[in-house]
């Protein structure tokens, strides 16, 4: 069974983006498997609260300073309120419950930079992100897959050069430098694409159903609407969506090279079958378990690539909010904001791993 | 007698100068089966995938005609080829693990193969499939076609290996040493069911391995092979009686046998087989042969014909045959 | 006494096989020539001829001006002085932490393995850019917090690493062999076991040295890392987005950024088929 570039670490190793990371898998099987991510799930969203208040109670040099800003903590008076507010003459232990409590019950700090509260402007943008990531993600596979098939087939070909040079470079590609590449070709200079926002401003929003504009559009019955979002939409996705693309197809050709080597296809060709089913059937099915398993890592990178691409193309997800929060330095929207996004990375993964499981039954060898 | 296969003077070669095969000539007549029998690296295996165009790709064919039907497989159209695979001619393999795909169902595996070969539609294939999986013996067949090759035990895997093979009832069926990969009790079952499919289908069956106990019961001609070569043919009776060439002898000798004496040591033939870069001039078996004269070193023989049907590729076979001394 | 160094293929691996190999590995070295020698090959970065801002390039100024009228060839040829060295020593550090870390955790294994492990399950399971984000924003914007973030998000993965070649050679004859003689842990981690480790590790750094870089230029962008007017190329870029329409501002830092990994990558590939898989 085959066992691994964009920004930093994927659990195990890879070769210049090429090979799949090797997933260990527990004994036992998948639903074995499943029932223990659920169950450790509440111990690693609690680690993660506690990594994020060590992190921002330990590192700053003034706390308080970090939390209120600089001129908000010229203000002796706030200063004492923040202290008594978060206990921070208290000892550690109950700074932490403190900080748990207030997490459960919704508060996630306020903001300096706008005064309002973190968990509203957050759960303003995170849809937003979410509808970017999913749409990078379909992009993604849509273009990396058969591409990704095609030079695996086509091995050593001119084709095979070529798309190895050109997911080369799009493995090798930051998001902010493609993105403002493509915001000046194809907005400024050819005017392909919409600007800033999620919507043209004179068209009011649909009614939220699932958070995703395109979808609540349609299901709105107003599919004008849906397309002027996908006008908006589409430079942040694509932008998104070949870094991607060029990552799933490296991924997939090496992974449908292996499996052309397999046994099985010398028994398949020994059948009589076709090329086409051979590739198409045996190997590609073979080379898809190792790719899906990638996705969830995916969604990270994307919300990483998000924080740079969606300041770049103005759209108004949390990437753009952390970006805004790291630069004015407003640190309880960034503190907020990294937690959120992990406690979402996670959910997704588990999320996705679940499908996967459903999706494909067969359970891989213990 | 018509052969239905034959192989002649076959020559094989993979990079580094390594001569897999050198003149391999055998025939496999109309419902007969012949066991091609030698140790690993003599080539054996290679003329089984060459037979279908399935050697490894950095293999070169570099001479020889494989003729099934009046056809020659080394230079016929792809097209052709393609048809007569899993048709008229079909594989069992060593290893069932990785000769069947592990993330399609076994009913799958089975199925596309009578759905390319015979058009079944889906429904007549899995009922087709089913029957076979019932006929290589495995029970609760239909339930069974939805599982995946991992499922099963290594036993059973080979046995649905050889439910494909004769899904679209082949005229000829080439087993590479099918049964090398599993243990003693298996390898028993495998045979029999070999033996019993053979008989009712009445198919022809080349059969390699390098376990002459393996092929003795089931092969009427037994083609010993040695360093890429045929160096002995016959009947298997004859042949397994009474081996005319000095290495069928060592080989057979070399087989422990259960009426002997329990302190007798094992029969070991001296020395290992030549490296397939560097063949010596003459008979390849000449360092090992305890009967080794000047011109077998000079001079590589052909396969000598040595009467009864038989051939060796020995100068010294009618000597030695008459129990002259080396 | 000998100490047996199995896997130990030597500098050996490190040569380029393939032209696309040796181009970027030529790539590399020239942006470190020009690194090196910038100072000597370029005017003063930080001179801001205002009357001159975002000018087109030009024969004055080859990649043209900026917002504040400063040389763009300048500033690029000398922000590679700030984004390279910062992508090495992220590197570095995320190896001189991660390595003994892991190797020390696999070697006595017991509550120490755990707590390391489990701390590395905890840093991989958040975006490892947004992590670092958040350190560097905590540890207050500078070189050394950009450099820490990063490396503080990379090192789970040598420690993992070395944890998992310490697993497989702890068990090897010669270990048993020198630990039976009396050699202390530490002497047998030092002397024998990272030798054998070395190869695969420093694989993994060569390959990450383009992550790293682009993740110090993206926290430089954020402006948590390089601080203005210091040039960095990923700084660079970040200012240039409020002019795009003067395209030579952020195509030219872009392209360095862009070069010099892609440079890595093309290297990188050299490991490709050296049987290094675990």
């Amino acid at each position: 069974m085959p066992d691994q570039v964009v920004t930093p670490a994927p659990p195990e190793e890879e070769v210049a983006g090429t090979r799949p990371p090797l997933r260990r898998r527990r004994r036992g099987g998948r639903r074995r498997s499943i029932v223990r991510r659920l169950v450790t799930l509440p111990f690693l969203l609690l680690g993660m609260t506690l990594l994020m208040f060590l992190i921002s109670r330990f590192l700053p040099a003034d706390p308080a300073v970090a939390f209120l800003g600089n001129n908000g903590a010229d203000n002796q008076q706030a200063v004492d309120a923040f202290n008594a507010k978060y206990g921070l003459d208290r000892p550690i232990w109950e700074q932490y419950w403190i900080y748990l409590d207030r997490l459960l019950h919704g508060d996630l700090g306020t903001s300096i930079s706008t005064s309002r509260p973190v968990a509203a402007e957050l759960a303003d943008a995170f849809p937003a992100t979410l509808e970017l990531a999913i749409a990078a993600l379909l992009i993604s596979l849509l273009v990396g897959i058969p591409l990704g098939i095609l030079a695996a087939a086509r091995r050593s070909s001119l084709f095979d050069r070529l798309t190895g040079g050109a997911t080369l470079l799009g493995v090798s590609l930051p998001p902010f430098v493609l993105a403002l590449v493509a915001l000046q070709v194809l907005y400024l200079r050819l005017g392909w694409v919409a600007g800033p926002g999620r919507l043209d401003p004179f068209l009011d929003p649909p009614p939220t159903v699932t958070g995703l504009m395109t979808i609540d559009a349609l299901l709105a019955g107003r599919p004008a609407v849906a397309l002027d979002v996908l006008h908006h939409l589409v430079l942040p996705a694509v932008v998104l969506g070949i870094i991607h693309g060029a990552f799933f197809a490296r991924v997939v050709r090496s992974t449908m090279v292996d499996a052309l080597r397999g046994d099985f296809v010398r028994t398949a060709r020994g059948k009589g079958l076709a090329g086409r089913v051979i590739v198409g059937r045996h190997a590609f099915r073979f080379a898809l378990i190792p790719t899906l398993s990638l996705v969830g890592l995916t969604f990270g990178e994307l919300f990483a690539g998000a924080i740079t691409v969606e300041t770049i193309t103005g759209w108004p997800g949390v990437g753009r909010y952390m970006y805004n929060a790291a630069t004015k330095l407003d640190f309880p929207a960034v503190m907020a904001g990294t937690l959120v996004i992990g406690v979402a990375y996670v959910l997704v993964n588990l999320l996705v791993d679940i499908l996967y499981g459903v999706a494909d039954p067969r359970v891989e060898a213990s | 007698m018509s052969s239905l296969l034959r192989i002649t003077d076959l020559s094989v070669e993979f990079p580094g100068g390594v001569r897999a095969a050198r003149g391999v000539s055998l025939e496999v007549a109309a419902g007969e089966t012949l066991a091609v029998v030698g140790e690993s690296g003599s080539g054996k295996s290679v003329t089984a995938l060459s037979v279908l165009g399935l050697l490894p790709e950095e293999a070169t064919v570099t001479g020889g005609r494989i003729e099934f039907a009046g056809v020659d497989l080394l230079r016929c159209p792809r097209r052709q080829l393609n048809e007569l695979r899993g048709r008229a001619v079909a594989m069992v393999y060593q290893d069932p693990l990785t000769a069947l795909n592990p993330v399609l169902t076994v009913g799958r595996q089975i199925e596309e193969g009578l759905q390319r070969h015979l058009g079944l539609r889906r429904r007549a294939a899995t009922v087709r499939a089913a029957e076979l999986l019932d006929l290589v013996g495995i029970p609760q067949a239909a339930r069974r076609l939805r599982d995946y090759p991992h499922q099963f035990s290594g036993g059973m895997r080979q046995r649905v290996v050889i439910a494909m093979a004769i899904s679209c009832d082949p005229r000829l069926i080439i087993a590479d040493e099918p049964t090398t990969a599993l243990d003693v009790t298996m390898q028993a079952q495998i045979l029999d069911l070999l033996r019993r499919l053979r008989d009712d289908l009445g198919t022809s069956l080349m059969v390699i391995s390098h376990d002459v106990g393996v092929v003795a019961g089931l092969a009427d001609r037994v083609a010993i092979m040695y360093a890429g070569r045929v160096v002995e043919s016959g009947t298997a009776v004859e042949l397994i009686g009474a081996p005319k060439h000095p290495y069928g002898r060592g080989l057979l000798a070399s087989v422990p046998r259960l009426d002997a004496p329990s302190r007798v040591r094992f029969a070991a033939i001296p020395g290992t087989p030549p490296d397939p870069t560097a063949l010596p001039a003459g008979c390849a078996f000449a360092p090992r042969c305890g009967h080794v004269v000047d011109r077998c070193r000079d001079a590589d023989p052909p396969l000598l014909d040595a009467a009864g049907g038989r051939l060796v590729a020995c100068w010294r076979h009618a000597e030695l045959a008459l129990g002259g001394a080396g | 006494m000998t100490r047996p160094v199995e896997s130990a293929p030597g500098l050996r691996l490190f040569r380029p096989t393939t032209p696309g190999q040796w181009a970027g590995l030529s790539i590399i070295a020239l942006w470190v020539l020009l690194a090196v020698l910038a100072t000597v090959l370029s005017a003063d970065p930080l001179a801001q001829q205002t009357a001159d801002r975002l000018q087109g390039p030009s024969l004055a100024h080859l990649f043209g001006t900026d917002q504040l009228g400063r040389d763009v060839f300048s500033r690029v040829l000398q922000g590679g002085r700030a984004t390279l060295p910062i992508g090495v020593s992220i590197v570095l550090l995320a190896t001189l932490v991660g390595v003994p870390l892991g190797a020390l955790a696999g070697f006595v294994r017991g509550w120490l393995d755990e707590a390391v492990m489990r701390v590395a399950d905890l840093l991989f399971a958040l975006p490892a850019l947004v992590l670092a984000l958040a350190i560097a924003a905590a540890l207050g914007p500078s070189v050394s917090s950009a450099v820490i973030a990063i490396a503080a998000v990379m090192w789970p993965r040598y420690a993992r690493l070395a944890r998992g070649q310490v697993l497989t050679l702890r068990r090897r004859e010669f270990v048993l062999a020198d630990r039976a003689t009396g050699a202390s842990p530490a002497q047998v981690l030092w002397q024998t076991v990272l030798p054998n480790a070395a190869p695969v590790v420093t694989l993994v750094a060569v390959l990450d040295l383009g992550t790293a870089t682009l993740a110090g230029a993206t926290l430089s962008f954020l402006g948590l890392g390089v601080q203005p007017p210091t040039p960095e190329w990923g700084a660079m870029v970040s200012t240039a987005v409020q002019t795009p329409e003067a395209w030579w501002s952020s195509l030219f830092p872009g392209l360095a950024l862009v070069s010099f990994v892609v440079a890595v990558n093309l290297y990188g590939q050299v490991f490709d088929r050296k049987g290094l898989g675990r």
